[in-house]
């Protein structure tokens, strides 16, 4: 007793208080165990509410201010608005301060917004009612007093309210079908299995007599894995213990479909459910020019403190005479010269000042001290004079462009998928501009490259091959139903033999039968058995089924745990179904044991070439793996079919050999993985089937643009080598003339790893060195390109670390060898090997951009490691898109998606950077340089309202909107010229030497603002003649009028080069551009037009009105205006027409052409007959060569062989 | 059946719209830098400023201004002025000159000083507005240490701009011979905006200004009350004295210029100022080596471009200049490549 006692305390107080405990017990219906049971140890669980929402009424404020705070940018502008109140700064608080509040409220008020509506939900989830049996009554609550071992009622179509142990149903057999398709939107119905020993329980007051506990582990996020076991005490007797998988466990947040009402009992409530644990956010993905963007940034900030620092040093300088320190015309007031001298007295005056000394200095009276504080507090109040330079705005900016463009791509008619209904998908904004930058994309096979539409193809056994040729166009014909026997037919005991591989692949499967809703009805006359659909998480098994059941004979259901099939006579054969021994990727194959009517057990075995035959003892192998590699070459997907018969001992054996592995808490994977390698041996070998995964829709064309553009295509699959290479040929990825190099398990138990890559490296180096330049300008008509194969083997191989401590040789090499393949096929690759690849890659010296796109849960680690994830919308179930970044409905629109939005994007963002630290640059460098004409007194240029609104309205939305439309070349010439994606690739737009061109541009241009304006103001007697009211003469204009002149320069400037790099006018644009031209000149007049009464000031008053009635100033401005945009004009001009990019000569081309449109069309025909233009090859003529797959594919006009001519010259003719 | 509708009804919500902005393809124009463009753009930009800039140099041309340093000249009352003990005492200075030109026109006066700073920024702060719009003349508060005598009244107006008011008194004279000299009439109004001198600033509500500034004191450096600047003219007294009013106006830079008076065209001078020998009367009360500062007279006629410095019109035509030469060399560029493109092509 005071042992658990202090063990409760322990759990209690010690950290996480529940990781200490690896395992959980519930009392189902609370009801105590009988005495004796073992040791219970108490736990707290969390009620049923699901808390998704972040902040409550009370803590939103301070938790808000907290998160937003943590942003280094807003930190930033936090400290310099502070630095501001404290000190005695030129500008007001308000200038710093009201940006920031703007940003910080608007922030606030979304993210208050979007928590509100989730308390909404989640009040609307937590508060819905529950049935849960109480004292064997039914009783309503709401959903989030549900507790840990409760016993829920939940009818038909009611979701699950929290994570449930399936005790009975309404079903005889104990069985619910589930539809998860809110978890992981697989909308096909699963069946769920009770608890053998509590089926029996139907109504509330049964299952209030029952009396059990549940052990089970902690919750953990993953959906499909759970171990636990129930102890059922009946009356005196031991407890019965009975294992709990996943396929007891209903999961909240599915759905109950086809089943009246069941029961379960609550393990895992509110958060710890597994569903609220998978709403965890991925890790933040940050994209290239974000990082540039933040480098950028600290450059900045240097030039910003460098600034500060000189003119507080010169200012000292300046300083040192006294005649300067202290004219006779401007004395220091009483406290400033106490700050000098620090004799702390009364507060008066300049308050702030002092409070700041004190503050900072407490008592100290050193003068060198109060000197460097003084110093100090300049420095200070210079940043706080310069901060603009790194503007609020263009975080706001950038994250609109981000949030507000990612629309585009929902949005995109193109990428619609009407076949699904689906669209593609945003699941984050970040990353639109990476799209832009990808240099290596990684690609499943299966669901990706091809359909994943299964269609059975042919089936060998022992050696006789079958074909049902009942197939045509992929339509079943109705009434033909034979075989069509390829080799002579075979004997009495080879029919036994059919008949039983057939039976084999009838039975050794997890198919369920949908029956068109009817749960209970009588079933339907064996003939229509035909018409009814199966439903599997594999297409390969139901192509299987449907293909035998062309070959006369079906599966019709599992009933009460038989299976039934209707063999060719019609007749209906029962099986009753032992033990499944379910697929997995490790081993690749999965078995069923069945007892037939006649009494005798068979274990039936299915799976993967390379994991049968070394189970297999007997049967005709050798033409069994022939036929199944020379399928597997015309990248048919292959499964071999095994048999063993058992006898009872046998089974007996094997029985407690699983339930041991089942029962087991610990470890159990594991150990039922042993227990399946020792009961799938000594198997006879029946036969082969073949499998056929269409090509998708213009993958070949998709490969073949992105080739073009520059980017490396690199198929990872689970699949076999001669599949996957077949794939590979079907869809470009390989060329008639690409020289394969492999690097296979094979050759290495040849020769020496060593051997092997040395020699693969030699071979490619040797062309590249000649090839580069051609392979660039994606012309040379016979590239030699080498593709590279490797399997996982050898790949792990690679990657192990040697005792020596050589790995990272064999990498390098390896990478090297790589980089120099224009293709890359990795076969056999288990899930995390991908990830290991795509790493690999993605921390190469180069550090390109990765994307990786799958549509599988085999696919979700690379997604995650990749820099861009995408998913597509597959069959298999919806974790790949749920995972991605970005999910499309078919690997085709990844053309669209990179080559145009992608480009797009990158063109508009760097832009976006570029120009919003150009026109800072511009803004606060005249600044800057006044402090050379002003004594560094910190003298302001600008008007306050001038220095608040500069980034928040002048200048920001004709930015904004740019990074929205802008397109410098037309969508349709992006995806009809692939090769314009070179012209950015390596974040071309935010390199070095173009930053430094657009600061420098910047610095010009104040330059030119300020020193024009000086000379004019020093000069020329800028004067107006004040004719506007009365008098007739010519006044003077003051230092407000010269930095509202800059200003008024600069406004325009900055909005007139953004106009002249805008390449793509619509009426949006016109409206933002000269809109806020417009908008500024209103302002001005309006803010200098009256004598604003809140203001205590009054500087402003007809500066701007004066300014524009005087002739010289109009004069003025109009030269600085030209004179600061031609430098950049004639830099554009000049390298357009010496050094033109492939993009400047498409944009001309297509002006010139427009007029001669015909004519050039008709070239392009022409040229593309002749035998360079056609590049990348003749694919016309390459079916006949060695590999024969184009011409043995049954559809091979998916590939679109004539297309890509035409795309071949029509990207060429831009050229020319 | 309604499960078939259901289902259409979201593929039909889950299709994009057709609209040209969410399809980004809305009608626009594209912006191209095409040949012909470019060169006719950039040879339409020179010669315009070709034009303007020979236009403004001539008009510069037409302008007349003389300009006088007199801190060197009067180096004697300068070298008063260092000390600031010396204030009472008067000093005055003449400076003859001799205007070989008739100056044509409007004639202006101005003032300039060297290495003044009204651009510091507490200087520009000092000052108080409610005090100058005549509301409240016990308001001093920016004008530290210029807004209390030593007795604590309220100085008026208060501040460092106000107290270091530009006070020499500059008289023209014109010697038409040597024994006539005549002073020539200046305007001292209508020199400053017309905004600034009637709604900015206004003398406080009272019978007669010396009884509005009871209970203020003058600014320590001022000799004379604030309303006692004109005494002539009431309307150019206390705050809305223009000498005032242009002081105020602070200057951009540390060397700068300020209209003083305007040649009122009376008599002899109604075609402007005739050529002739001239002399300043300077009464020189502001001290500007103490600060190692210059002051100096202006006299300058004007026209609509300004005063007579090139400055605007040289960088006019020096735009229009480079702006052609870029545009030869752009055509040559073109010209060069389109014969060898030609080639090309022929071969």
């Amino acid at each position: 007793m005071d042992c658990s006692l202090v063990r409760t305390l322990v759990h209690r107080y010690c950290a996480g208080e529940e990781n200490c405990v690896d395992s959980r017990t519930i009392y189902v219906g609370h009801r105590e165990p009988p005495p004796g049971a073992e040791a219970y140890i108490p736990q707290r669980h969390p009620d049923n509410r699901i808390v998704s929402s972040k902040y409550t009424f009370w803590n939103f404020i301070p938790k808000n201010l907290f998160e937003q705070f943590r942003r280094i940018a807003n930190f930033y502008f936090l400290i310099i608005f502070l630095v501001q109140l404290i000190i005695d700064t030129p500008t007001s608080p308000v200038t710093s301060g009201l940006p920031l509040f703007f940003v910080i409220t608007v922030t606030a008020i979304k993210q208050g917004y979007e928590d509100w509506l989730r308390h909404k939900a989640d009040n609307a989830m937590n508060q819905c009612p529950v049935h849960f049996i109480q004292h064997g009554k039914l009783v309503r609550k709401q959903s989030r007093k549900l507790r840990v071992g409760d016993i829920v009622m939940v009818k038909e179509d009611e979701t699950f309210p929290c994570d449930l142990i399936f005790l009975s149903s309404s079903r005889g057999d104990g069985t619910c079908h589930v539809t998860t398709a809110s978890l992981d939107g697989e909308s096909s119905h699963k069946t769920h299995y009770a608890v053998q020993d509590t089926k029996g329980f139907h109504t509330e007051e049964d299952i209030d007599g029952l009396h059990a506990t549940i052990e089970c582990e902690q919750p953990q996020p993953d959906l499909y894995k759970f171990v636990g076991r129930i102890n059922v005490y009946s009356d005196r007797n031991d407890p019965v213990v009975r294992p709990l998988g996943s396929e007891n466990l209903l999961l909240r947040g599915a759905t109950l479909k086809n089943t009246e009402k069941i029961f379960g009992v609550a393990i895992y409530t509110g958060m710890e459910t597994k569903m609220a644990l998978n709403y965890q956010s991925k890790s933040q993905k940050r994209s290239a020019v974000e990082k540039s963007m933040n480098v950028f940034l600290i450059v900045y900030l240097c030039i910003l403190v460098s600034k500060a620092l000189i003119n507080t040093i010169l200012k000292y300088v300046w300083q040192s005479e006294p005649f300067r320190d202290e004219p006779w015309y401007n004395h220091k007031t009483e406290s400033e010269r106490q700050r000098n001298l620090i004799t702390l007295a009364r507060p008066e005056g300049n308050a702030k000042c002092q409070i700041f000394v004190v503050l900072v200095m407490g008592r100290g009276n050193h003068a060198g001290l109060s000197q460097f504080l003084r110093a100090f507090t300049d420095f200070l109040a210079f940043m706080v004079l310069f901060n603009y330079i790194i503007p609020v705005s263009m975080y706001v900016t950038v994250e609109m462009q981000k949030f507000l463009g990612s629309y585009f791509i929902t949005w995109d008619e193109d990428m619609f998928d009407e076949d699904t209904g689906e669209g593609p998908l945003v699941n984050t904004s970040d990353l639109n501009e990476e799209l832009g930058q990808v240099e290596y994309v990684f690609t499943d096979k299966t669901g990706t490259l091809t359909e994943n539409n299964m269609e059975f193809k042919e089936c060998c056994i022992e050696g006789h091959v079958y074909v049902p040729h009942a197939v045509c166009n992929g339509q079943v014909l109705p009434n033909a139903s034979g075989i069509d026997m390829i080799d002579s037919s075979p004997g009495a005991g080879a029919r036994e033999r059919e008949e039983l591989f057939f039976r084999a692949l009838c039975l050794c499967h997890t198919i369920q039968v949908k029956d068109d809703d009817d749960v209970d009805g009588p079933r339907k006359s064996p003939d229509s058995g035909k018409s009814c659909v199966y439903i599997s998480s594999s297409p390969d098994e139901v192509a299987l089924v449907e293909g035998i059941q062309r070959l006369g004979f079906t599966y019709l259901r599992l009933k009460e745990n038989y299976m039934e099939i209707l063999n060719r006579e019609n007749g209906v054969e029962r099986f009753e179904l032992l033990e499944i021994l379910s697929f997995d990727s490790v081993r690749r194959r999965m078995s069923v044991i069945v007892r037939s009517a006649t009494g005798e057990i068979y274990l039936f075995c299915k799976g993967a070439d390379s994991s049968i035959f070394p189970r297999v003892i007997e049967g005709k192998v050798d033409q069994i793996r022939s036929r199944v590699e020379r399928n597997a070459v015309e990248g048919l997907r292959t499964l071999c079919v095994a048999y063993k018969r058992l006898i009872p001992e046998e089974y007996e054996g094997v029985c407690t050999l699983l339930q041991a592995a089942k029962v087991a808490l610990q470890d159990r994977e594991k150990k039922l993985a042993e227990a399946y390698e020792q009961i799938e041996k000594d198997l006879i070998l029946l036969g082969a089937t073949a499998v056929e995964d269409r090509l998708q829709e213009k993958a070949a064309d998709t490969i073949e643009a992105l080739q073009k553009a520059g980017i490396k295509v690199w198929v990872l699959t689970g699949d076999k080598m001669e599949t996957a290479a077949a794939t590979c040929y079907a869809c470009k990825l390989f060329r008639r003339n690409t020289q394969l190099l492999e690097l296979t398990t094979k050759k290495i138990e040849e020769q020496s790893l060593h051997d092997v890559l040395f020699e693969l490296s030699k071979t490619v180096l040797r062309h590249s060195g000649s090839l580069t330049r051609d392979n660039f300008s994606g012309l040379s008509a016979d590239m030699q390109d080498h593709g590279l194969i490797i399997d996982g083997a050898a790949l792990s191989l690679i990657m192990k670390p040697r005792e020596d401590g050589s790995c990272g040789n064999y990498r390098e090499l390896f990478l090297e060898i790589c980089r120099n393949c224009s293709a890359v096929l990795c076969c056999r690759m288990a899930p995390l090997q991908k990830a290991q690849i795509v790493k690999l890659i993605k921390l190469s010296k180069e550090h390109p951009i990765t994307l990786a796109i799958g549509d599988g849960a085999n696919d979700v680690s690379m997604i995650l490691e990749a820099h861009v994830g995408i998913g597509v919308i597959g069959k298999e179930g919806r974790q790949a898109a749920r995972n991605s970044d970005y999910a499309i409905p078919k690997f085709k629109h990844l053309k669209k998606m990179l080559l145009v939005h992608g480009h797009l994007y990158y063109i508009r963002i760097s832009e976006l950077v570029q120009y919003f630290f150009y026109k800072n640059v511009c803004f606060i460098f005249p600044q800057f340089l006044y402090q050379f004409f002003c004594g560094f007194s910190q003298q302001t240029l600008y008007d306050t309202a001038y220095l608040t609104l500069y980034n928040i309205s002048f200048t920001s939305l004709p930015i904004l909107l740019y990074s929205l439309m802008e397109q410098h070349v037309s969508i349709d010439t992006l995806r009809r010229d692939p090769s314009l994606y070179r012209d950015i690739a390596k974040n071309a737009l935010l390199r070095w030497r173009v930053f430094i061109y657009w600061t420098f541009l910047g610095v010009f241009d104040a330059l030119v603002f300020f020193f024009g304006a000086y000379f004019m103001f020093e000069n020329t007697t800028v004067t107006s003649n004040g004719q506007i009211m009365t008098t007739n003469t010519h006044m003077i204009f003051g230092n407000w009028t010269f930095g509202t002149l800059v200003f008024t320069v600069m406004v325009f400037t900055v909005t007139l080069k953004l106009a002249l790099d805008t390449h793509y006018w619509t009426w949006i644009n016109h409206f933002v551009i000269w809109g806020s031209l417009l908008f500024y000149v209103v302002f001005s007049l309006l803010w200098g037009g009256i004598i604003w009464p809140f203001l205590s000031y009054q500087r402003m008053y007809f500066v701007f009105i004066q300014m524009l009635s005087s002739g010289p100033a109009w004069l003025v401005i109009i030269l600085l205006i030209t004179v600061s945009l031609l430098p950049d004009v004639l830099k554009k001009v000049l390298c357009r027409q010496l050094w033109p990019s492939a993009t400047e000569k498409v944009q001309s081309t297509r002006v010139h052409g427009q007029s001669r449109l015909p004519e050039l069309t008709l070239l392009a025909c022409r040229r593309s007959s002749s035998p360079w233009a056609t590049w990348p090859g003749p694919h016309a003529k390459q079916e006949p060569l060695s590999w024969p797959p184009l011409s043995s594919l049954p559809h091979s006009h998916s590939v679109p062989v004539p297309h890509g001519g035409t795309t071949g010259g029509q990207a060429i003719s831009p050229d020319l | 059946m309604t499960k078939m509708k259901k289902t259409s009804q979201i593929c039909q919500s889950k299709l994009p719209d057709n609209t040209a902005l969410k399809q980004q393809q809305l009608p626009a124009y594209r912006l191209q830098l095409s040949a012909t463009g470019v060169l006719s753009g950039f040879f339409a930009t020179g010669a315009f400023c070709l034009g303007v800039g020979i236009i403004l140099i001539l008009s510069a041309k037409s302008i007349k201004e003389i300009e006088i340093k007199y801190t060197k000249i009067c180096a004697n009352c300068a070298e008063l002025r260092e000390d600031a003990i010396n204030f009472d005492k008067e000093c005055t200075c003449s400076i003859p000159f001799y205007l070989s030109e008739t100056m044509q026109g409007n004639v202006y006066l101005y003032y300039k000083l060297y290495g003044f700073y009204q651009n510091l920024y507490r200087y520009i702060l000092s000052r108080s507005n409610s005090q100058l719009v005549g509301t409240d003349l016990k308001d001093v508060g920016n004008c530290a240490p210029f807004s209390k005598s030593h007795n604590g009244t309220p100085i008026a107006p208060c501040g460092a701009i106000a107290n270091s008011i530009f006070n020499d008194t500059i008289i023209l004279s014109y010697n038409l011979n040597s024994s006539i000299h005549m002073e020539v009439p200046m305007l001292r109004s209508g020199i400053t905006w017309w905004t600034d001198k009637y709604v900015k600033f206004r003398n406080p509500s009272a019978i007669n200004l010396s009884s509005a500034f009871t209970g203020t004191a003058k600014p320590p450096y001022w000799s004379k009350p604030v309303y006692e600047l004109d005494l002539e003219d009431t309307e150019n007294n206390g705050f809305l004295n223009d000498d005032f009013i242009v002081w105020m106006r602070t200057a951009a830079f540390p060397t700068f210029k300020k209209l003083y008076r305007r040649l009122n065209r009376v008599q002899y001078f109604i075609e402007g100022l005739p050529a002739g020998n001239y002399s300043f009367n300077i009464t020189y009360n502001f001290p500007v080596t103490r600060f190692k500062g210059e002051k100096s007279v202006v006299l300058s006629t004007l026209t609509w471009s300004g005063g007579s410095s090139l400055f605007l019109g040289l960088t006019y035509t020096v735009t229009g200049a480079v702006t052609w030469l870029a545009a030869f060399s752009m055509m040559a560029i073109h010209l060069m490549l389109k014969e060898k493109r030609t080639l090309f092509i022929q071969r």
